[in-house]
């Protein structure tokens, strides 16, 4: 009889671990869809961040974004909780290669946060840019990609 | 002579103590699995409520109110912190008082009364200038109703705008019951001055800028005063930050040849809001942002 209920209690024991594992395996599932909507929507509001908006819905000020780029390891480190930022030009085409002040804007991409890619969610976007020698603002097409932070 | 009574062997005695251990331990583990459960409901909606909260933020032109609807009548916290270089924004939704762990939000500015409790919720977002956009205030309100009497024209058709849980009346006697009263001449619940840009509650007065839109003056309305001053220094904080990115960037279209005084200008300004300790600073600060909002109309290549 003793051994009878230690057997069940063996059986039983291991149907808990067997349904715990399903159920945090389940969770995981569920936080990493979180985290991809999460990821989807903030690419596509980060346009509208005052950091980054230019003069219009969508847009991006590559101006400020070129200099921000040199800012979020400093004074903006932590304001978004991203771990890869990137914005790529992608018509007209130019240079494919990374924005510096010394090549800008004869160039294709701006990555403002280098950490890991991970799943990247991606958004189209309007690239604004003040040209001097003709003196408007002219906007190119381009996207930009965010990866979230892992918890 | 025969004695009675009952024989109790060590098996016997063995199966009662190991049943009642494995019942007492599967009775445990339930009600943890249970609290666990109501947990990660909890830190889902969070999860959720931050994600949809996104979308309300993302509106650049005009204030929009966005109906959220809870499962079940929920709690709402949001505890708003000042330290550090943005501060943050830290949300519990709570469904059955179980708690979940609250998220945090660098880049979150909520006004409301914190615990906020309700099913339905209503979310109206508006754009904070100063002169440039500095963020989207989020300002929440559940099903409390909240009465305007005779408020001024331009806000009037905004708030008729609003719809939720809002009525504008001419007279405090036309309130609906249990609502609370905004006027903005004479005594009610919360008091606006126009002429000193005031809002009181209660013995807590708060001070507002209305230059560039009245988002904070229903922030300083629909939220309590401590979450009112706080999220006034985030954005304070976060306005300094912008000024100094927008005094660089002046500097670079300075060299490109598009000159102006701003890049100073900003630079002084960004001092002045990073010093700046509470909401009766922001009257001196509108008219830095103003003469700033002037010189910048004036330029070529505009910076913001």
């Amino acid at each position: 009889m003793a051994f009878v209920l230690v057997a069940l209690l063996i059986f039983f024991s291991m149907v808990a671990l067997i349904y715990a594992s399903l159920r945090i395996s389940h969770l995981k599932g569920q936080a990493g869809t979180l985290a991809q909507a999460q990821a989807q929507e903030l690419a596509r509001t980060l346009a509208s961040a005052p950091e980054l908006q230019g003069k219009c819905d969508s847009c991006i000020d590559t101006d400020k974004a070129l200099i921000l780029k040199e800012k979020l390891n400093s004074e903006y480190k932590g304001l978004w909780k991203v771990s890869y930022l990137r914005i790529e030009r992608l018509y007209p085409n130019a240079q494919n290669r990374e924005c510096t002040r010394m090549n800008y804007p004869d160039c294709s991409t701006l990555t403002l946060i280098n950490g890991s890619l991970g799943t990247a969610q991606g958004a189209f976007v309007n690239l604004c840019r003040y040209v001097a020698e003709k003196k408007y603002i002219q906007c190119d097409i381009g996207k930009i990609y965010v990866s979230l932070e892992a918890p | 002579m025969r004695k009675k009574g009952f024989e109790f062997s060590f098996g016997w005695i063995f199966a009662i103590m190991v049943g009642a251990v494995v019942i007492s331990l599967a009775l445990y583990a339930t009600s943890k699995l249970i609290k666990t459960e109501q947990q990660g409901q909890n830190a889902e909606l969070t999860v959720q409520l931050g994600t949809l909260l996104s979308p309300a933020e993302a509106t650049i032109e005009e204030s929009t109110v966005m109906p959220l609807e809870f499962p079940k009548e929920s709690t709402i916290t949001s505890q708003c912190s000042s330290a550090g270089s943005f501060g943050s924004q830290r949300i519990e939704v709570d469904e059955q008082g179980e708690g979940g762990g609250g998220i945090s939000f660098p880049n979150k500015y909520i006004f409301s009364e914190s615990p906020l409790r309700g099913k339905n919720i209503s979310v109206l977002s508006e754009p904070v200038n100063m002169p440039f956009k500095v963020a989207d205030i989020l300002i929440l309100w559940s099903q409390q109703q909240y009465c305007f009497i005779q408020p001024p024209g331009e806000i009037q058709d905004e708030i008729e705008s609003f719809k939720r849980g809002i009525s504008v009346v001419t007279s405090s006697s036309a309130c609906p019951k249990a609502s609370i009263s905004i006027c903005f001449t004479g005594t009610c619940d919360i008091m606006v001055s126009p002429s000193t840009k005031s809002v009181k509650k209660g013995t807590q007065t708060v001070f507002y800028d209305d230059r560039f839109g009245n988002a904070l003056l229903y922030a300083a309305i629909f939220s309590d005063a401590n979450t009112y001053e706080c999220q006034v220094k985030r954005l304070m904080k976060r306005a300094s930050h912008l000024s100094s990115l927008y005094s660089s960037k002046a500097d670079y279209l300075s060299a490109q040849g598009c000159s102006s005084t701003l890049r100073d200008d900003l630079t002084v300004y960004a001092a002045q809001l990073s010093s700046a300790s509470d909401s009766r600073e922001l009257a001196r600060l509108g008219v830095l942002a103003a003469d700033l909002e002037h010189t910048n109309d004036n330029i070529p290549c505009k910076l913001f």
